[in-house]
């Protein structure tokens, strides 16, 4: 479940500047769907270098592929490339949009988010560990680059492989100088778990009615009591699982808790303004004390965050009854993430 | 071989160095045999069939005037909308008045829609700018007519205002409106990225097969009508290659086009499919060949944005708001492609309009100099809105030319000191004087239509540099009249590679000639853009304007 009530499809952007690793992360990320229909929109799809075995059809400006994605050129015109998109046959769960490498992300987003049709899911920053500190002060892309990253929801850090501890250490400190909330995931050869690139997919499996266990994802104890996913309770019952896929992205967390009582909006607020750098994501379902009988979308991408009405029959579709349902996904130790579960909904 | 045609004229101004005057000119099969006076061209005379042609007794000749940079495809897509202007625009159909203030253009534009016939056409009109047309409002145009779509596109294209019926046309919800950042629903008023949304809504209209070749057609009338004989098309393709080339052959490859057009292909990134295909492809379209309409080995680049946009970029201390230009392509991409087309002996012109675009361009020709020096390969930078003196003097000693829009003065000096870069650039802009001191040769062009398709109008912008307001900007960066002849003749003719044949009246060359009304020498110079143009010879033949 992808569409927001109003029926607009997600676009998130990728963007970076050139020989960041934009590419590699889309082909990951095509490689990886793992089910869902993404179409992804990039400029020179012959870049891409997609796996031959991983392709069904091909023709001059769209490459379809066996797991039911697509990868389509965006020429030279991005609104006929969405609009390609929206008006198909079978329209795309999500889109993905590469970026141009000297492509205001600010403006890529105002375009993509007021584009008919769609909806703005988030603007991640791919930067090149390696080369970020002199791309930041060359003088004709130095102001652009450091704009690429101040615009972006999460920042990959891609390349990590190709740097030493302290060069990395030290990227990472530019970073988040240049972009002091900004949300940053490391990696190498653009390596990032779909789940984060995308976000939570509330139906897909390991969702939030069916608890966890897709793949190799290795279960970790929480330290506070867990409940039958299904039985509503008056608390938030944070659980979460670093995943490991195969060798691939590295490893993520995910945490999830529910609430049986309706949540306090100033409270949630508060939580969620202070959820900390290591979360990526976070998406779910939830009922407010003011309205408890409207349930609403929550989505979160680094830390920006929004609540929108929710379709009435998504918490019966999604077996969470008149629960509030959270999803995070995150790196790093799993503690700070379920203290933050823990905020968004305390125990009374 | 066909009979000699002599014309005569009360002055013929060559433009020519070694022969600055004539007053007669023999010509045949399209070709100039000398000029002189009938004295001197005597010999020819007594052994050939001739006539003596005296249409032009009272006439001045210049040669052919050259637009070396405009896109008649962009052009074909404008000139059908309806004008109202801050700026006089005098197109062959009619001059279009400047019109100032918010209710002398709301007065103008209930006049057009009255003057419709159908009721359903839409009302497209353009050239409007809040700083000469006051505040513009959906509401306001929905008095216009309630029924038709009316909308106002802003002068530098970056803005639109749509009233009711012009959003229903566009078949936009008030939902898409409300949600989007750059619309307001509430004034009707689209802009950057909400423009884009209008865009895709008004293109099946603006680019209409038949509304697209109208608008070429009275391209083909503008041209002329400004007194060229030669403009070069600065990028193609800009739409559609294929469907942009059978328009152009359609309308311009014609025996009564009294014009040539030499097409410079745009280069684009051949990204991973290499760079020999983006080479195989430019060599591939020399054999397109039309009549009228030929390629050579021209090539364009971009670097930074448009410059009546804001987006050119620009040096440090930057614009007075703060915002930043923008990139059309990667520098490092950019030095790539300068990097292929240099290599194989193309003659590339860049389109720079920021100081810090000029630099990139400018830093690549030095790369590329050092790599593998080449003489005379006339690099030549476009527009060049913002630039240093010593950036000038680098280019000079790089063999770099610039090919101006000196428009820009005129339009937008005045604006620009107050609300973007602030008075010592916005008045140096085009700094041509400094050009010409450096003894680089120096173009003239309209990028029709960002400024009007009248080189008599550019060089007098270039000798005067007169403001919209009346103000003289830069006057240490004026030209002479001489200096400004020559940048619309036969140095145009140089930056496009094309000074054997044309750009001058002598023995061998293209006899194509511009005949004006009166002298631009004995007339003063503020006068030099009131001239009346008579029309043109094109290869030999008159082509009056009716």
């Amino acid at each position: 479940m992808n569409m927001s009530a109003t029926g607009r499809i997600p676009v998130t952007l990728i963007g970076g500047y050139l020989g960041a690793g934009k590419t590699s992360l889309l082909n990951h990320l095509l490689t990886h769907a793992g089910g869902e229909r993404i179409a992804v929109l990039v400029n020179d799809f012959g870049a891409l270098g997609l796996d031959a075995a991983l392709v069904a059809r091909r023709d001059a400006n769209t490459v379809t592929l066996t797991n039911g994605c697509v990868c389509c050129s965006i020429a030279d015109d991005f609104g006929t490339a969405l609009d390609t998109q929206i008006r198909a046959d079978e329209p795309p769960e999500r889109i993905v949009v590469e970026t141009s490498g000297v492509a205001e992300p600010a403006k890529a987003a105002r375009y993509a988010g007021g584009w008919p049709g769609v909806r703005l899911d988030a603007v991640l920053t791919v930067v090149d560990l390696e080369t970020i500190r002199s791309r930041g002060k060359d003088r004709f892309v130095g102001d652009l680059v450091v704009r690429q990253i101040e615009a972006a929801d999460l920042i990959v850090a891609n390349k990590s492989d190709r740097v030493d501890a302290s060069t990395r250490r030290s990227a990472a400190r530019w970073l988040t100088r240049r972009a002091p909330r900004s949300t940053q995931i490391e990696t190498s050869h653009g390596r990032v778990a779909p789940a984060v690139v995308l976000g939570v997919d509330l139906h897909g499996s390991g969702g939030l009615h069916e608890g966890f266990g897709n793949g190799r994802i290795r279960s970790h104890s929480p330290n506070v009591p867990v409940s039958p996913a299904s039985e509503p309770s008056n608390r938030m019952e944070p659980e979460s699982h670093a995943a490991t896929d195969r060798n691939a992205h590295p490893p993520f967390v995910r945490v999830s808790c529910r609430a049986g009582e309706p949540l306090e909006r100033a409270a949630l607020v508060t939580a969620l303004d202070a959820i900390p750098g290591t979360v990526m994501r976070f998406k779910g379902v939830v009922r407010l004390r003011e309205d408890p009988d409207r349930p609403r979308i929550l989505q979160g991408v680094g830390r920006r965050w929004s609540l929108e009405p929710a379709p009435l029959h998504l918490p019966a579709a999604l077996g969470i009854g008149g629960d509030s349902a959270i999803d995070l996904i995150g790196v790093g130790p799993a503690g700070p993430i379920e203290r933050a579960a823990r905020r968004i909904a305390p125990v009374p | 071989m066909s009979k000699i045609t002599v014309y005569t004229a009360r002055r013929i101004h060559t433009m020519n160095p070694s022969m600055p005057r004539a007053d007669a000119v023999a010509v045949r099969d399209g070709r100039i045999v000398e000029a002189g006076t009938l004295d001197t061209l005597r010999p020819w005379l007594d052994v050939h069939p001739h006539v003596v042609d005296r249409t032009f007794e009272r006439h001045v000749l210049l040669p052919g005037f050259i637009d070396p940079h405009l896109h008649p495809p962009m052009a074909a897509v404008l000139l059908p909308l309806h004008f109202i202007t801050a700026m006089e625009w005098r197109l062959p159909w009619g001059t279009v008045a400047p019109t100032h203030g918010a209710d002398a253009y709301l007065a103008r534009l209930r006049k057009i829609e009255r003057s419709l016939a159908d009721s359903s056409e839409p009302l497209i009109t353009w050239g409007y700018h809040e700083i000469w047309h006051g505040p513009m409002h959906r509401e306001a145009l929905n008095r216009i007519s309630a029924s038709r779509p009316v909308v106002v596109w802003q002068r530098s294209f970056h803005a639109i205002y749509a009233n009711d019926a012009a959003l229903r046309w566009m078949d936009l919800d008030e939902d898409t409106l409300e949600r989007h950042p750059q619309i307001d629903a509430a004034t009707g008023h689209f802009f950057e990225t909400g423009l884009a949304v209008a865009n895709a809504r008004m293109a099946p209209h603006l680019l209409d097969h038949k509304r697209f070749r109208d608008g070429l057609r009275r391209v083909r009338q503008a041209i002329h009508h400004g007194g060229h004989t030669t403009i070069a098309d600065m990028a193609f393709a800009l739409f559609d290659q294929e469907r942009e080339w059978e328009a152009l052959c359609d309308v311009l490859d014609r025996d009564d086009t009294p014009f040539r057009v030499h097409m410079v292909p745009r280069v684009k990134d051949p990204g991973s499919a290499g760079m020999e295909s983006e080479l195989a492809r430019v060599r591939a379209l020399r054999e397109l060949e039309a009549g009228r309409l030929s390629f050579h080995d021209h090539v364009k680049l971009f670097t930074d944005g448009g410059f009546f946009a804001e987006l050119m970029q620009v040096q440090p201390p930057g614009f007075i708001d703060g915002h930043h230009g923008e990139w059309l392509m990667a520098p490092e991409r950019f030095e790539a492609l300068a990097r292929a087309f240099w290599n194989e002996g193309y003659r590339i012109h860049v389109h720079c309009t920021g100081d810090l675009g000029l630099e990139l361009a400018i830093e690549v020709l030095a790369k590329l100099q050092w790599e593998r020096p080449r003489f005379d390969h006339r690099f030549t930078i476009e527009h060049f809105g913002l630039s240093t003196p010593e950036q000038i003097r680098r280019l000079a000693r790089l063999g770099g030319l610039v090919s101006a829009n000196v428009h820009y003065v005129h339009e937008l000096a005045d604006a620009y000191w107050r609300h973007s870069i602030g008075h010592e650039r916005a008045t140096r802009m085009a700094r041509l004087g400094t050009v010409v001191r450096e003894g680089i040769p120096l173009a003239l062009h309209s990028d029709f239509t960002m400024a009007p398709a009248q080189p008599l109008h550019h060089a007098w912008v270039a000798t005067n540099r007169i403001c919209a307001s009346g103000e003289v900007a830069g006057p240490e960066e004026r030209l002479t009249l001489e200096q400004a002849l020559r940048a619309i003749t036969i140095d145009a003719a140089f930056v496009l590679g094309m000074e054997d044949e044309i750009g001058s009246i002598r023995a061998g060359k293209r006899a194509d000639f511009t005949v004006l009304e009166a002298d631009p020498f004995e007339e003063p110079v503020e006068a030099l853009k009131d001239i009346p143009v008579w029309g043109t010879v094109f290869e030999g033949r008159p082509f009056a304007i009716r």
